[in-house]
């Protein structure tokens, strides 16, 4: 039973017709075309379909559309500024910490949300944070680096 | 000034901010409208007769459009190099998750149910599961008709064409290296050591799973998106499986996420095409993650004996080894991995009796595949851990052993091929170092550990390219190399700059496209940089003479006095004045290059005997420091070292990252993942299960170092880097265990419990 | 997969009463994080779900008049950051600092969390050292069970299928007490093979009351009574510790899976258990091994 759920998406107001139990995922891909969130697991361990729910990082395979309801979701593609990109972005650009690019914004959105709630972090709180993503590619090194960058500005 | 403009550069990948902003595509994303979606039905049994398949309750679902049987293919196997696969099984299912249906439906969900739907019925068979239970006489055969099975020749991959698989049996290959006399060599050794070794079967589990989209037009034509890293080889083995002329096949692969040697064998395409052969509409099957463990395999397990002879003053006499690979039941790349790791297997080292026999056997499980290392990090971890049982027995510095025995500049391979470019030595004695190797203090509680490391690139391989340069100076290079994700686009975008003089922001890479981009073996076996670069090199010195042939022809001055910088051609009499290339052309000048690297893969099937086994050889070296807590048997690696001579680094920040992403998955081989059997069904095809290393799993310090020997065949004295620093980190880290609690650990991975179980007194497992 | 009726109450009678309709058929979603997860592979085909996301009667969280009341759908994150709980109850704050991804502190529940009790779950064992009380409301009204009554097996609750947890009660510890939460896993992300929660109250002459309750290694999280005993009143010592950690140990009833066994997980118990009485004496400090 479909219901209409109003929320934005990157500051844009949306009013869509959802199945409530359906993932965020499926909404987002499916019905919003924003494919930067990634399908790579069932059981809600890769992180790369990771977005952010009022700032806060949530893996969109195990958010329920029907959540969404008043909240701000913002999804990698709303993480510029005015065309700008976030900091963070520029950063994995400048120190190469990515390959195949899979599970970058879910990374993104992860240290974006992450350095929100600990502004100042260590270098073991930053790889401790960056733990709760998989990448099969760069092994990490560069990222917690580029994340390290950003927290010391 | 400096030697080059842009080559050497540690510039960020040209697609970098597509990815950041998650704009990039990957073949999992490709649609087309009216596109149906398709689910694969996997048989339940490891081995079973299938005495009946009932389609009608699938057929007769609403949203159904089409649904695939054996009986809608053609009557043939496929393979890489023996064709022992079914795309459908029509009569013998042989491991779980074998495919036996397909559905195409207007969404997942009904396609899902459909497959459930069918009624399979199955007669169960005797299974073999372990290479014991495979070798053993009276065992059940996987492959009946194994004598029968066509292999493929020489030409189309790079294989062993003495391949003789032993009908009767599960013996699908059998590999021989003999030099010398190791039954002389072993009675003239001071000292005998033996030792036996596992390896266990990890998978490449790359974040984009595999996916396929066909389209079939009512003309014949063909077009297949799918996220493979050869596209060339896909297209060619699809066009012979349906009969279809290559000209009416297409295969594109955009960008894939991540591959590493999973993605290069016909799997879901054929289904794919039968379906919207069948459908009228193009069909789409993107595989779950617990599909893509079952349904492909991870790298080739299996165990090894190894016997080494030394004197007592350390000189490596003689060596024998035996190698059993578990090779599921679909060999793929096994055939050629078997035989080129049983050459490594004497290790970098001159050893004057060396006998090896690597063994590729059948079993009911899912079939390997290709995994970065081909097998090399497997039989590494043997041999590598071994070197230092040995090293021990003896007293003797385990680094000082290796250098007294290393293969040196020019020295032969026990199959007979001359070896050059041998850096062996200043690869090891560079990674002692970064380990502080001489630096001990007394009483610290951190273990040191080396490895060598030698890896081959498959040799007869091709690569081809196109370079356009554009009226306007800008420049489009076509290779045919699939981006997996390691910044081989951006290599060869830097390749064409710098031939061309031109900037590389203003050079575009097309990738993947069998219609547009020349022919490429694939992106495998650390060979894109060497051959794919070579030919992008080749190509754009071609558009380059062109350019100033034609501005030569026009200007009246000598082609060799002008130069092309910029997109401008430059005349030495008038140095402030470029003109525009466009000035000289109409419409885009096209430079072709192609690279065929050497070596044959011809081997005399007794001996193994071979004047160049392998296009070319690649050294290094890993170290290890690591610290233990022997209560818990938790070890956490402080330092990693990562020595490479990579020839030339063509973008530094590229090969950095490529040696750590590379030295990462060796951890995770070394210390968590696993995919776990029990009998034929596999226990763990999940992140949650398998564990793969995540940013807190890496070591504190991992030292990338690179020796620009410049001797490698690619651009500019480069080589390949792709898979080599996975090679040496099982054993480095388990040499630098045993250095600091002197437990010797022989199988993979090494768990805590593992650890914590050599070191205290905790009882033994009960089978719960 | 058929889709289930979805229902999103915002009184907590109403949400009772949708259990009571629905039976057994029926699944609250809390945090959703196990939920979506089993829903997604098939594992359950609930007929509906009852999300508790907007009654606001399972939330908040308050320290006063001796006792932490924290509301069920309280998100691990808001535990793990909450700076009255992060200095009163430690043991309890890093449990949920400990629990796997980000993602899952964000929108994980206490209630959720423990009404799963999955095996190497972090929060249960600290709720448990921490004496916590269970509030459930049902159709008859509200009840509350220690929490030692409220794990019963392996993945299991005193939960009715038409009962939810409401609230957390702890016992503010006395002053001088400290604590900590120590767990062991293959990587930081998953449950732990053991997690052990210490609880220590001092008292005159500088002697020591430790609760001492273990995760993992048992169907159920337990309290290791016996080492706890042996702990009572005496000077703390290296062998004092290595005991408790023994009978810790022989308590300990743990069963063998894919990430390790039984016999490793009761080593684990021996061995971890005097660096967890170490940690909490030594102050709030990291939660790893």
């Amino acid at each position: 039973m479909r219901r209409a759920v109003s929320f934005t998406v990157n500051g844009r107001a949306v009013e869509l017709e959802v199945e409530p139990a359906r993932p965020l995922l499926d909404v987002v891909r499916d019905q919003l075309g924003l494919l930067g969130a990634r399908r790579g697991c069932e059981t809600a361990y890769c992180g790369a379909c990771t977005v952010l729910v009022d700032g806060l990082a949530v893996r969109s395979c195990t958010f329920l559309a029907a959540r969404a309801a008043g909240r701000e979701i913002t999804t990698i593609e709303g993480l510029e500024r005015d065309g700008a990109l976030d900091p963070l972005q520029a950063a994995f650009i400048e120190h190469g910490a990515l390959e195949c690019g899979y599970c970058v914004p879910g990374m993104i959105l992860l240290a974006r949300s992450f350095l929100t709630d600990h502004p100042t972090p260590s270098p073991a709180e930053i790889r401790r944070a960056l733990g709760s993503n998989l990448c099969r590619c760069t092994g990490y090194l560069k990222m917690i680096k580029a994340v390290e960058a950003v927290a010391l500005r | 000034m400096a030697e080059f403009t842009t080559v050497g550069r540690p510039i960020p990948k040209l697609d970098a901010v597509d990815k950041v902003t998650g704009r990039h595509r990957y073949p999992l994303d490709a649609v087309l409208p009216g596109m149906l979606w398709g689910k694969v039905l996997r048989s339940p049994y490891p081995h079973a007769r299938i005495r009946r398949i009932d389609t009608s309750g699938a057929e007769a679902m609403p949203g159904v459009m089409a649904v695939l049987t054996w009986r809608d293919l053609p009557r043939k196997r496929v393979g890489n190099v023996i064709k022992d696969q079914e795309v459908l099984a029509s009569d013998v299912v042989r491991y779980v998750g074998d495919a036996v249906a397909a559905v195409a439906a207007v969404d997942e969900g009904v396609a899902e149910a459909a497959c459930r739907a069918i009624e399979v019925e199955y007669e169960e068979l005797p299974a073999v599961f372990e290479v014991d239970e495979a070798l053993a006489p009276g065992a059940p055969v996987v492959h009946e008709d194994l004598a029968g099975y066509e292999i493929r020749g020489v030409t189309t991959s790079a294989t062993i064409p003495f391949l003789r698989p032993q009908g009767g049996t599960n013996i699908c290959h059998h590999f021989k290296l003999r030099h010398g006399d190791v039954a002389r060599g072993f009675r003239e050794s001071d000292h005998v050591v033996e030792d036996e070794f596992s390896f266990q079967m990890i998978h490449h589990a790359p974040l984009e799973p595999h996916s396929s989209l066909a389209q079939v037009l009512p003309s014949g034509e063909v077009t297949v998106w799918s996220s493979v890293q050869n596209v060339h080889r896909i297209r060619q083995w699809l066009a012979e499986y349906f009969d279809m002329a290559q000209s009416a096949v297409r295969v594109i692969a955009l960008k894939l996420g991540g591959g590493f040697g999973g993605k290069i064998t016909l799997t879901l395409e054929p289904i794919v095409v039968g379906l919207a052969r069948k459908a009228g509409q193009p069909v789409k099957i993107v595989m779950t993650r617990s599909e893509t463990f079952i349904a492909t395999g991870g790298r080739r397990p299996g165990r090894m004996t190894i016997k080494t002879g030394v004197s007592h003053d350390g000189r490596l006499l003689a060596r024998q080894v035996t190698i059993l690979w578990n090779g599921g039941a679909v060999s793929e790349s096994g055939p050629i991995s078997a035989s080129l790791t049983a050459l490594i297997a004497s290790g970098p080292y001159r050893i004057p009796n060396v006998h090896v026999d690597s063994y590729l056997l059948y079993t009911n499980r899912v079939g390997p595949r290709a995994f970065r290392g081909l097998g090399a990090p497997q039989v590494f971890w043997g041999t590598e851990s071994h070197m230092d049982v040995v090293a021990r027995k003896l007293g003797v510095d385990p680094l000082e052993f290796r250098l007294r025995n290393a293969l040196e500049e020019g020295d032969r391979a026990p199959w007979g091929e001359r070896l050059h470019g041998v850096t062996l030595k200043e690869c090891l004695q560079r990674a002692a170092a970064e380990i502080g190797w001489f630096d001990r203090t007394p009483g610290e509680n951190v273990g040191r550990g080396l490895a060598s490391i030698w890896k081959w690139t498959v040799p007869g391989t091709l690569s081809q390219a196109l370079v356009k340069v554009h009226e306007d100076g800008t420049v489009a290079v076509m290779t045919g190399i699939a981006d997996v994700g390691t910044g081989s686009a951006t290599a060869m975008a830097q390749i064409a700059a710098e031939e061309l003089g031109a900037d590389v922001r203003q050079v575009s890479v097309v990738v993947g496209d069998t219609e547009l981009t020349p022919y490429d073996y694939g992106s495998t076996s650390s060979r894109s940089t060497v051959h794919g670069g070579n030919a992008v090199k080749e190509a754009a010195q071609s558009a380059r003479r062109q350019i100033l042939e034609r501005a030569a022809a026009e200007l009246g001055l000598a082609a060799e006095r002008l130069e092309l910088r910029q997109g401008q051609v430059w005349r030495p009499d008038r140095p402030e004045e470029g003109i525009p290339v466009g000035r000289f052309l109409q419409g885009y000048v096209l430079g072709f290059g192609s690279f065929h690297g050497g070596g044959q893969g011809l081997f005399d099937p007794e001996t193994g005997a071979s004047p160049r086994a392998a296009h070319e050889w690649k050294y290094g070296a890993t170290g290890a420091m690591v610290e233990v807590d022997r209560e818990t048997g938790r070890v956490r690696v402080k330092r990693l070292a990562s020595v490479h001579d990579i020839g030339f680094a063509i973008n530094p920040l590229s090969v950095e990252t490529q040696i750590e992403g590379a030295v990462v998955m060796g951890i995770g081989a070394t210390f968590l993942e696993e995919v776990v059997f029990d009998g034929g069904q596999i226990v763990n095809p999940n992140f949650m299960d398998y564990l793969l290393p995540t940013a807190t799993d890496v070591p504190d310090e991992i030292a990338p170092v690179v020796i620009e020997s410049r001797k490698g065949d690619g651009p500019y004295g480069a080589k390949g880097i792709g898979e080599p620093p996975i090679v040496g980190v099982s054993p480095a880290v388990a040499n630098a265990i045993d250095d600091v609690v002197g437990a010797r650990i022989r199988d993979l991975p090494i768990t805590p419990e593992r650890l914590a179980r050599a070191l205290n007194p905790i009882p033994e497992r009960r089978t719960a | 997969m058929r889709t289930p009726d979805y229902h999103d109450p915002e009184r907590l009678e109403e949400a009772v009463a949708l259990l009571g309709r629905y039976g057994d058929e029926a699944k609250a979603v809390a945090g959703g994080q196990s939920l979506m997860v089993m829903l997604r592979q098939g594992l359950v085909e609930p007929a509906a779900l009852i999300d508790l996301g907007r009654i606001a009667a399972l939330r908040g969280l308050a320290l006063d008049d001796g006792v932490a009341r924290i509301g069920a759908m309280t998100t691990i994150r808001a535990i793990d950051m909450d700076p009255a709980i992060r200095s009163e109850l430690p043991t309890l704050a890093q449990a949920a600092a400990a629990v796997g991804p980000m993602q899952i502190r964000n929108m994980g529940t206490l209630g959720g969390n423990a009404s799963h009790n999955a095996l190497g779950a972090d929060p249960p064992p600290a709720l448990l050292a921490l004496d916590a009380r269970v509030v459930i409301a049902g159709p008859d009204g509200t009840r509350d069970v220690a929490i030692e009554d409220f794990f019963t097996g392996y993945f299991e609750t005193c939960l009715r299928p038409d009962e939810l947890v409401t609230e957390f009660r702890i016992p503010r510890p006395p002053r001088a007490s400290s604590g900590t939460y120590l767990k062991f896993a293959s990587r930081a992300v998953d449950m732990a093979i053991v997690g052990i929660a210490v609880l220590l109250e001092r008292g005159a002459a500088g002697l020591r009351r430790a609760r001492i309750a273990i995760g993992g290694a048992g169907a159920v999280p337990f309290r290791a009574k016996r080492a706890e005993e042996i702990l009572r009143n005496v000077a703390w010592s290296d062998q004092a510790l290595g005991e408790a950690g023994e009978l810790a140990a022989a308590e300990a009833s743990p069963m063998s899976d894919l990430h390790a066994s039984a016999e490793y997980r009761r080593w684990l118990v021996r061995v971890l258990v005097p660096r967890a009485l170490r940690a909490a004496e030594a102050g709030p400090e990291g939660s790893g091994s």
